[in-house]
């Protein structure tokens, strides 16, 4: 192999570098890619001293031979039926081994298609957007392996050269081929074509970007709110549409849990007499009603998948729309399979989500009183009040005193939320009467405790109430002017049926224990700006469909009509009395009863058409001449001269033409003329005879179809 | 040094089908899938074959190609012709450009032309045939940049030169039966530098040729005459009157023929002779030197078969010894030794 000791070198650093995501997405663990960067480092070491004595063919296959059953063991007993990382560890051994057997000029391309095949694992398995450097490094690796490849074979075919150079330099245009590939690859991506909904491979190669946070699922925990308060991973984002109502607070609700028992949290069976889980149909306007109330302000949500099929709902909203392009399982946008909507208030798809879900949500203004329209006034409360100790109710008696179902809750929330500490050191304790510790000893605890502590007086008093799940506040990032939530805004409050049906929420939690924005300053503003990046990697690479196809040519198709609102005439014009009284005839026969946008959105599109058609005549007039009137001529004898037409000497070419299409005798060999006088008497054609060859030319090829 | 151009077509190669193969078998996957991530491989395959194609398309694009024969060659022998690439863009170096098409010549790279830069280099190349040999179009041709596509490109040359026609190696054939005819010539008296004869000086004599020597022995003056050098003279006479000759073993025969007077006249020119050339078209007169070498070239590069004719080729007015070279005169193979 010429030039081997480059070529290998090239290869050993394409090859280290293709497997570098695969352990941060939990598809092979580091000591597999460990041991394959030790063997690949061995093999450019070798390669930089170019001491030869690879491998033999015959001691590749045994080496292959001798894999089967490392095979066997990784895909049955190490991942347990799993296919992807045997796969990964098969192309790892392979690839080392053929680096080591690299003898012949095609082992050079087995192993870059191995190497990209590799690279192809590492990238389709990322979601990150740490993985763009990667792509781009690639890229540029990949080039420059394929440009080298090509000159050195150049100029091992050619010993006869000036100048006498061994090597070509190609980092400017490695440079600049990978920012025009960078460039030319965005339209591209946004325009292929998407016969599915987006995949999103999650860790190990599972599905989806999943966010664990427990405290959503059907049975929680007291300490599955608090485990991750500490997490600054985002779980959803919001935008404001329009300014929320006067005191709105972003409160998200995911789920309700209606048991209380063994200190756990779960929700009870649905099934109930009339009060089943329901199916809310999306209602003509395309919305789905979650609440009464009407719509004062609109909130845009990007939740990522939880693992769960809850989506996050503000405690306000009334009013859902579901956004089809990021929601999975929808046959279309248009048409919806509903929603699911349970006595808690719990909104919930008919799936369960994998990728990132974007949804709108009515919000309602709050008329001073913490309702939760959220809810069904006709729920009723759990007959089973759970494990109520009577040190608890004796507890709630004494704070709760007397009066109204609303002033005796509003006690017991004061109570708790001025009496006792927050505090998360709770969490991992021993399990077993933890409320118990909560109320009567420590009186410190997390959100869970207090919230939990609420709901169990309310209930030992007579007042149906509930846990529910969420999160509360969010960070403004600038940037974009949207607000992160992040499972540290994960928190548990209460809520509570009123005399008069009305649930409403309330939250014991001290305010130093609620969630609270993030440190400020440079850092914030770094992890916003990198919550930015990850956000619109997520939303407009990962999770990038169909539906958005459509946006961005609906988007083009709008600013191509702004374009062209600069172009038509002022529509304040006068225009006939008449006009307005035949406002819809099909026919627009006066300019100024038909759509002002409709035709004069066409004129600059004729007219840029009409440009560009004309440009390209005179270009393509300008080039015009003998030469090139000749070669179309003759190119209608390429099926009887094949690959050698360009060979035929012009004379013949007028023969064979005059012989074969007998009436293109006179153009043909006036034209062959013209071409002869230009192309060998090095005679410059005068612009009549340039128009009288077109004229030749438009005959010849005419007549030949006679 | 602008030329016409004329573009090829753009060619595939294995490599740019392999890659083409692939870059659908990612952009199945992909629309199998909906996983954006090969999505981005699938963008950046296409958007890398596009590149391919425009630096392909401009790597043989803006440049000027200069080639320099030589006046003349012979037939069957190398030769070294001069070629210059000029690259006109302000902006794009130019790779891997190949340059071939000139007679049988081994193909030339030049793996790098920068900027606005100029190479220059030579190449060697053969032309079977005697006669004029004009170069119509010089090929260049690039893989660059990554070997999936192969962009040709002609550049119209007005480069031309005379093939004369083969000399044979040396040997005691033809030539030396040239040589002892010429040998033989009569000796007369001429301006050469050998001693012709001695006699008293006469009047008109000049003054130079008196051998002093000679006076002042005898006591007259003595002339000395001297040898014209002329006497070494060969007339070659070719009679091209063969008639219309068909196949391509009595074409070669011809063509050797041809060979064969070039080759004595090459000789004898060599060592000084005096060469005459007379064929059915033309007749070089007696001279000797480069000059008549040349003019002498140039008719046997052009000479060509004409009909027969009972008349036979008048011989030379010199009456210098004659080598005659007919089709029906038994001829030696081209090329073989003496």
């Amino acid at each position: 192999m010429t030039f081997g000791r480059d070529k290998r070198l090239l290869l050993g650093a394409l090859a280290l570098l293709a497997p570098l995501p695969l352990p941060f997405n939990e598809v092979v663990g580091w000591p597999a890619l460990l041991v394959f960067w030790l063997a690949a480092a061995l093999f450019m070491r070798r390669a930089a001293r170019d001491v030869g004595g690879w491998l033999p063919n015959w001691a590749m296959n045994l080496l292959a031979l001798a894999y089967l059953p490392v095979l066997v063991v990784d895909a049955t007993s190490l991942w347990r039926g799993r296919i992807l990382q045997p796969v990964i560890h098969l192309l790892l051994f392979a690839l080392a081994v053929k680096l080591f057997s690299m003898r012949r000029e095609k082992d050079k391309w087995h192993v870059l298609l191995v190497v990209f095949f590799l690279f192809l694992a590492a990238t389709g398995t990322s979601v990150h957007p740490a993985v763009v450097p990667f792509i781009l490094a690639f890229l540029a690796g990949a080039l420059l392996v394929l440009a080298r490849f090509a000159s050195f074979e150049m100029l091992d075919r050619h010993p006869h050269r000036f100048p006498r150079l061994d090597r070509v330099p190609l980092s400017g245009f490695v440079a600049g081929g990978v920012v025009f590939a960078v460039v030319a690859a965005i339209p591209l991506f946004a325009l292929l074509p998407r016969l599915r909904s987006p995949y999103v491979v999650g860790p190990g190669g599972g599905r989806g970007t999943l966010t664990q946070v427990a405290g959503f699922q059907d049975v929680m925990r007291l300490d599955g709110i608090g485990r991750v308060r500490g997490s600054r991973q985002v779980v959803a984002r919001l935008s404001y549409e329009t300014p929320p109502p006067g005191g709105h607070e972003t409160r998200l609700k995911v789920m309700t849990y209606d048991r209380f028992a063994n200190d756990e949290w779960s929700r009870r069976q649905r099934r109930l007499r009339g009060h089943e889980v329901r199916l809310v149909s999306m209602q003509p306007d395309g919305y789905y009603p979650l609440g009464v109330g009407p719509v004062d302000s609109w909130m845009g949500v990007w939740m990522q998948p939880f693992g769960g099929d809850g989506l996050a709902v503000p405690v306000d909203g009334v009013e859902l729309d579901l956004v089809p392009s990021a929601v999975e399982g929808f046959v279309t946008g248009a048409t919806g399979a509903g929603v699911l909507l349970d006595d808690g208030g719990v909104v919930k798809l008919p799936f369960v989500r994998s990728g990132m879900v974007r949804y709108r949500v009515g919000l309602t203004r709050d008329r001073g009183v913490a309702r939760s329209p959220l809810v069904s006034a006709r729920s009723e409360p759990d007959p089973d009040p759970g494990d109520i100790s009577p040190r608890i109710a004796e507890l709630a008696s004494a704070v709760m005193g007397e009066g109204s179902d609303l002033e005796r809750a509003r006690r017991a929330e004061a109570h708790l939320a001025s009496a006792f500490e927050y505090t998360t050191d709770l969490i991992g304790t021993p399990e077993g009467q933890r409320l118990e510790t909560f109320l009567f000893a420590s009186r410190r605890g997390h959100c869970e405790l207090f919230a939990s502590s609420m709901v169990l007086m309310l209930r030992s008093q007579g007042i149906a109430a509930r846990l529910a799940t969420g999160f509360l506040g969010a960070d403004y990032n600038p940037i974009e002017g949207y607000y992160i939530v992040r499972e540290s805004n994960a928190h548990a409050w209460v809520e509570a049926r009123m005399a008069d049906g009305a649930w409403l929420v309330f939250d014991p939690t001290p305010p130093d224990g609620r969630p609270v924005a993030g440190e400020s300053g440079l850092s914030q503003l770094a992890a916003q700006l990198y919550d930015y990046l990850v956000f619109r990697w997520d939303r407009y690479v990962l999770t990038y469909g169909l539906a958005d196809q459509i946006d961005v040519v609906a988007s083009l198709r709008g600013v191509w009509q702004t374009i062209a609102a600069w172009f038509t005439r002022d529509e304040a014009a006068p225009v006939p009395p008449a006009a307005p009284a035949a406002p819809r005839t099909p026919v627009a026969a006066a300019p100024a009863t038909a759509d002002e946008t409709g035709p004069a959105a066409w004129w600059p599109l004729a007219l840029a058409l009409a440009a560009a058609s004309a440009a390209f005549v005179w270009w393509e007039r300008r080039r015009f001449d003998a030469t090139r009137a000749y070669v179309r001529l003759r190119e209608r004898l390429r099926p009887d001269f094949g690959r050698k037409l360009e060979s035929v000497p012009p004379l013949a070419v007028a023969d064979r033409f005059a012989e074969r299409f007998p009436r293109t005798a006179g153009p043909a060999r006036e034209l062959v003329d013209l071409y002869v006088g230009e192309s060998f008497d090095g005679r410059r054609l005068t612009a009549d005879e340039l128009r009288h060859a077109r004229r030749l030319l438009r005959r010849a090829l005419r007549r030949r179809a006679a | 040094m602008a030329r016409k151009t004329i573009v090829e077509g753009i060619r595939i190669t294995r490599i740019g089908l392999v890659y083409i193969v692939l870059a659908l078998v990612v952009g199945v996957a992909a629309a199998n899938t909906g996983n954006n991530a090969l999505y981005i491989v699938e963008a950046l395959l296409l958007a890398v074959l596009v590149l391919s194609g425009l630096a392909s398309r401009r790597n043989v694009a803006r440049l000027d190609v200069d080639l320099e024969l030589p006046d003349d060659a012979h037939a069957n022998e190398p030769f070294v012709a001069r070629l210059r690439l000029r690259n006109r863009d302000r902006w794009t170096a130019r790779r891997l450009i190949v340059v071939e098409g000139i007679a049988e010549g081994e193909p030339v790279l030049v793996p790098y032309l920068g900027r606005r830069a100029e190479e220059s280099g030579e190449l060697k190349a053969m032309i079977k045939r005697r006669g004029v040999f004009e170069v119509p179009f010089v090929h260049l041709s690039s893989v660059f940049p990554f070997g999936f596509f192969r962009k040709g490109l002609r550049v119209r040359q007005d480069a031309a030169m005379t093939v004369f026609p083969e000399i044979f190696p040396a040997g005691p054939d033809v030539a030396g039966r040239a040589a002892r005819i010429g040998d033989r010539a009569a000796r007369h008296r001429g301006r050469g530098h050998e001693l012709f004869n001695l006699r008293r000086y006469q009047a008109g004599d000049e003054r130079r040729g008196i051998h002093w020597k000679q006076t002042a022995r005898t006591g007259d003056l003595i002339f000395m005459e001297r040898e014209a050098e002329s006497g070494r003279r060969l007339t070659i006479v070719l009679d091209n009157a063969v008639g219309e000759l068909s196949g391509e073993a009595e074409l070669q025969r011809f063509e050797t023929l041809v060979s064969e007077a070039a080759t004595a006249a090459h000789e004898a020119l060599r060592q000084g002779y005096e060469v005459e050339l007379r064929t059915r078209d033309a007749r070089i007169p007696l001279a000797a030197g480069a000059t008549q070498r040349y003019r002498i070239m140039c008719e046997l590069a052009r000479v060509a078969p004409r009909p027969r004719t009972r008349e036979p080729l008048e011989p030379a007015a010199s009456q210098a010894p004659e080598l005659r070279l007919a089709m029906n005169r038994p001829l030696r193979t081209a090329g073989a030794a003496g």
